[in-house]
């Protein structure tokens, strides 16, 4: 299963099933790098989109994604992409920065892309009901920890 | 009853807390159904995001924009009048909000005069704490949970 929140949700069980393909080290990392495009394809499509958001998208004065922090976030979204994690929610926040975003295993995971090296981390674990905020920069490790826990 | 807020040198209103914009008083936050709605597996569909309580752009007061629910009923308007087409809206209590120690303060715009904003959202945390003040919908999105 691969979700993607923005319609463009094409069901990649083609690439999907063969990132789980087993035995192979070749075909493993063939079909990896096939789920890697087609993750990475789907979040530049949808930054992409959110930098052409009229200003007042947000129904006052919200500007569109601004291109850096777009294109600083590719980066980030790719350092976190790993097999059998779905793709997040890419969001847009009235000032131009973009918010990344994953609901589910009983975690809320938020990573607010404020600009090129401003990244602050937001998580919750529902049954604990147990809150982290951090910034992100120095704390890839940590996020990607995280991140592990909502493998489908 | 216009509220003439404090401007600066440039005409830009500054940020304040106007009194007369009473605790029991409603602010109307749009939220867009495309940008503002956020898949949740662990609600088991579709609700509001955190991201619909972000700070207006390039407002150093890190305001977030609503129309000003009390000025709207004093011209004997709708809540959702200044609301675009297929949008939603919700609406959260002023005296809520002031209890974040957030400003509550009109800020006209010559498209709305009933605009006006909630100063002093400057991190996600404050975001998702206004985001959970929320007291219902103005204009409902169907199948669109108000919050977690």
């Amino acid at each position: 299963m691969f979700h993607w929140s923005h319609g463009k949700a094409s069901q990649t069980s083609s690439s999907l099933t063969a990132v789980t393909m087993p035995e192979d080290a070749g075909v493993k990392s063939v079909a990896l790098s096939a789920y890697r495009c087609d993750w990475m394809q789907h979040a530049i499509d949808r930054l992409g989109h959110l930098c052409r958001l009229r200003r007042g998208w947000d129904g006052h004065n919200g500007l569109p994604a601004n291109k850096s922090t777009a294109l600083f976030a590719s980066s980030v979204i790719g350092s976190l992409m790993l097999p059998n994690i779905p793709a997040p929610s890419i969001m847009p926040l009235s000032y131009g920065g973009i918010q990344v975003e994953w609901h589910r295993n009983g975690w809320d995971i938020e990573i607010e892309i404020a600009g090129p090296n401003q990244v602050f981390v937001y998580t919750r674990e529902l049954t604990s009901g147990i809150e982290q905020e951090f910034s992100g920069g120095a704390n890839l490790s940590r996020l990607r920890q995280i991140i592990d826990l909502i493998k489908t | 009853m216009p509220l003439y807020p404090p401007k600066d040198v440039t005409g830009d209103v500054i940020r304040h807390d106007n009194p007369t914009i009473a605790d029991s008083s409603l602010l109307i936050r749009h939220i867009n159904p495309e940008e503002h709605v956020v898949p949740d597996e662990n609600l088991g569909g579709r609700r509001i995001g955190s991201n619909a309580f972000s700070a207006t752009s390039g407002d150093p007061d890190h305001g977030v924009s609503v129309d000003l629910g009390q000025l709207l009923e004093e011209q004997g308007l709708a809540l959702s009048a200044m609301v675009p087409h297929q949008f939603g809206a919700v609406s959260l209590k002023v005296g809520d909000v002031r209890s974040l120690s957030l400003a509550v303060g009109s800020d006209p715009e010559t498209f709305n005069e009933f605009h006006g904003q909630v100063w002093g959202v400057k991190n996600s945390g404050l975001r998702r704490r206004l985001h959970n003040l929320v007291i219902g919908w103005v204009r409902e999105l169907p199948d669109v949970a108000l919050k977690k």
